[in-house]
């Protein structure tokens, strides 16, 4: 490396080092202040939970300094020769140093909220061992779990009473599981991105001696699996004993974790290959003698559709790449035989079409192909989950029911209210308790997003008050398969595009500032966050079918968030 | 302390002791600093070379940068290896706190030889003009809020959410909305006493 372009690397560790510094005195400046914040609140962590999002925001505002200065350093070190091996080093230098800040930001995080949920310990505790009395006749109640609602029948009346959880012991085992999990397995989690960080280096070390990306050998792939077992193993007993659960608890819960570490090898040759799965290279091999040959499979190109139908296969084809069972049911529902005839009609379609796809009308044909795929993508998601049992009722009670049910317990509706809707529903509060663990287990472990889209459709159309027009309109939108073609009926506007974007960045500039956003929401604006998230369905639908809305919104996001950092 | 401190520690006394050795040496080296290279198995420059570097560079003292900059080189190397040896040890407590150390051993090279050469009083080579224009020490971050205003905030906005002082009735029952009798058994919800939905409707769950 010439002197000059050692001077630039040592420039930019130099700046890596100061970054580094500010944000350790960051950190440093604001351990003091969490601790005094559970002092003061050693029961309700909302208030530090908002100062340590609002910190989050400073500690990644740091990280991207480091990285935006790589490029103009990066650039310097070109003009001043080849830039091998010093763009090595920098980038080397950078990833280690992100590597840092991330550790440094998650252990900061996870020990302000194990000391939170420490702190909050003894009155959970008390909370637990509070007598209670019948809500009919006042004789004592016995608790089993007071760590979860029960339903308790009196020794003396025989009234049924439903006991909730004290507020302090609710809102412990509603965050300390995740957080002393999250505390015991850091350095697991943490070793997997050293691994990677590892491969990388191979990889450009490679790539800076002038020799090819080499492929990561299976034996390490091997190994990176087993990081990734030996961590969410560890992670799923440890909440799962933490809020008191089965061994088919953890299992589910490592196996849903797992699914995307697999569903990437389901892309890697070299996984592919050492498991005698054809490579994703041969599979899109097509013999000589039909390299030129025309094919148009399912498709008419005489459809004045054609090139839209075509690239909407295109792309659930594409999506579909990582779940081979479900790649290998879109093809055959498309109309293919076998991937050989859609790599055909791939090929015609290249060389007919690839010039017409460079033009702005081919562009746009692109985009609107890219929504429709987005509603078959979840239609067929919604109708392979439900054959898969994925959508079938927990407890007896639909995703439509809970969806509706969640929209009243949000609505800020007491608890004996509830009960009395949940009784109707044949439910006690016990069983609802379970019935939202139940969809939400399922929920995390839905790859595609199904349930995802049915509660979301649940609880739009469940929505009252004052916006439940724009929460039905939206989930119209979703039922009929529309996003991005049609927006939402445009009489249901909730609140004018200009306000959802002042509302989006005001709550941009709050979450800097440390302010509670519900609080912040109902002062400024009288809406709750419940409304915020069905106003926001409402406006992305619209803007997903008017693309040139989202610069608008940047722009006006922008603005707002300004305006409203200048109140302090 | 973590091998890898104790490691950049061990690092930095060989710095210091490389550094003073070579700054109180006489122009282009002397006895001490020859038994630096010998430690260090540095090959010195020849006799010529040190007497034109000596001259060249008007040095009026201190070993000859060159020779500084290649000990330093082998130091970065040796901690380099000790550093990789630690990965591959099983005794070795990982994740290791590696960062400031991989750091330090990327720059101390281009640090330290012209902070050497600036010790004993040379003029520091000029800058390279394309190299550090507009490159300068890190900017200070973008100023966001003060850390004392956002925990203040956190404080004050938390005890204005609209649900702050309200609280619920942590037991209840249900009781018949068309006769009065309580709930007898759970997961019943038809009444014991009027054979009526308790809630006064029944809904469906799917």
């Amino acid at each position: 490396m010439h002197p000059a372009q050692q001077n630039v690397v040592a420039q930019y560790n130099q700046l890596l080092q100061q970054t580094g510094g500010q944000l350790g005195g960051l950190l440093q400046q604001a351990a003091g202040g969490c601790q005094q914040m559970i002092a003061q609140n050693p029961t309700n962590p909302t208030p530090l939970g908002n100062a340590l999002v609002a910190v989050e925001q400073q500690v990644k505002a740091m990280r991207k300094q480091a990285n935006d200065a790589f490029r103009p350093h990066f650039d310097h070190l070109c003009t001043l020769g080849p830039a091998e091996p010093g763009h090595f080093e920098m980038k080397r230098a950078l990833r280690y140093w992100e590597l840092w800040a991330e550790e440094s930001w998650m252990r900061f995080e996870n020990h302000w909220r194990v000391e939170q949920y420490r702190a909050m310990w003894p009155a959970a505790q008390q909370g637990m061992s509070k007598p209670l009395p019948c809500s009919r006749c006042g004789g004592p109640l016995r608790r089993t779990t007071p760590h979860k609602s029960e339903s308790i029948g009196c020794p003396a009346c025989h009234t049924v009473n439903q006991a909730l959880p004290d507020a302090v012991v609710a809102t412990y085992f509603g965050g300390m599981p995740h957080t002393f999990a999250e505390h015991a397995t850091m350095g697991k989690k943490l070793d997997t991105a050293k691994f990677r960080a590892q491969w990388e280096d191979i990889r450009e070390g490679e790539d800076a001696a002038g020799r090819p990306w080499p492929e990561e050998p299976i034996e390490r792939l091997k190994q990176w699996e087993q990081l990734e077992l030996a961590y969410w193993k560890a992670y799923a007993e440890e909440r799962v004993k933490n809020e008191g659960g089965t061994p088919e608890d953890v299992k589910t819960l490592v196996e849903s974790r797992m699914a995307h570490f697999y569903q990437q090898m389901n892309v890697n040759d070299v996984w592919r290959a050492a498991h005698g799965v054809q490579t994703m290279a041969a599979k899109q091999e097509v013999p000589k003698h039909l390299e030129n040959v025309d094919e148009w499979g399912p498709l008419d190109p005489r459809d004045p559709k054609f090139v839209e139908n075509y690239w909407v296969h295109q792309l659930l084809l594409e999506w579909s790449e990582r779940e081979p069972e479900k790649h290998a049911a879109i093809l055959k529902q498309l109309g293919y035989k076998e991937e050989l005839h859609w790599q055909l009609v791939e090929r015609t379609f290249t060389r007919h079409f690839s010039q017409f796809m460079s033009t702005a009308e081919g562009q746009a044909v692109l985009n609107t192909a890219g929504m429709r795929a987005m509603n078959e993508n979840q239609k067929l998601a919604v109708a392979g989950a439900a054959a898969g049992g994925l959508l079938d009722p927990v407890e007896g009670v639909s995703i439509a029911v809970y969806g509706q049910l969640q929209v009243k317990q949000g609505s800020g509706i007491a608890p004996e209210e509830f009960q009395k809707m949940l009784a109707q529903h044949q439910m006690d509060q016990a069983k609802w308790e379970r019935v939202q663990k139940g969809w939400l287990d399922r929920m995390s472990r839905d790859t595609t997003g199904a349930i995802a889209t049915e509660y979301s459709k649940a609880f739009m159309s469940g929505q009252q008050g004052q916006f439940a027009a724009a929460g039905q309109a939206s989930a119209d939108v979703m039922a009929q398969g529309q996003m991005g073609l049609a927006g939402p009926a445009a009489g249901a506007e909730p609140v004018s595009f200009d306000r959802y974007c002042e509302i989006s960045g005001a709550m941009q500039a709050w979450t800097k500032q440390g302010k509670d956003i519900s609080a912040m929401l109902d002062k400024a604006f009288k809406i709750s966050a419940m409304d915020v998230s069905t106003i926001s369905v409402y406006w992305s639908q619209k803007m997903m079918a008017d693309l040139s809305m989202f610069d608008q919104q940047t722009t006006l996001m922008a603005r707002y968030e300004q305006q409203y950092l200048a109140t302090p | 302390m973590h091998p890898v401190e104790s490691l950049a520690a061990s690092l930095e006394s060989h710095v210091q002791y490389v550094l003073q050795t070579a700054a109180s040496s006489p122009p282009g080296g002397g006895p001490a600093w020859d038994g630096v290279l010998a430690h260090y198995r540095v090959a010195a420059f020849g006799h010529d070379e040190r007497g034109a570097s000596v001259r060249n560079l008007r040095m009026a003292r201190g070993a000859l940068p060159g020779e500084v900059r290649a000990v330093l080189e082998g130091l970065c190397a040796w901690a380099g290896g000790e550093l990789a040896r630690m990965r591959q040890d099983a005794s070795v407590e990982q994740p290791m706190p590696s960062w400031p150390l991989e750091q330090r051993l990327t720059a101390l090279v281009a640090v330290e030889t012209p902070r050497y050469e600036l010790a004993i009083g040379l003029a520091p080579l000029p800058a390279a003009p394309v190299a550090t224009a507009g490159l300068g020490p890190a900017p200070p971050v973008a100023a966001g809020p003060s850390l004392g205003s956002i925990f203040a905030n956190a404080q004050q906005t938390s005890k204005e959410v609209p649900w702050a002082n309200q609280s619920y009735k942590q037991v209840a029952s249900l009781t018949c909305v068309h006769c009065g009798g309580p709930q007898e058994q759970p997961l019943d919800f038809m009444c014991k006493y009027c054979r009526r939905p308790i809630a006064g409707a029944l809904k469906p769950t799917t």
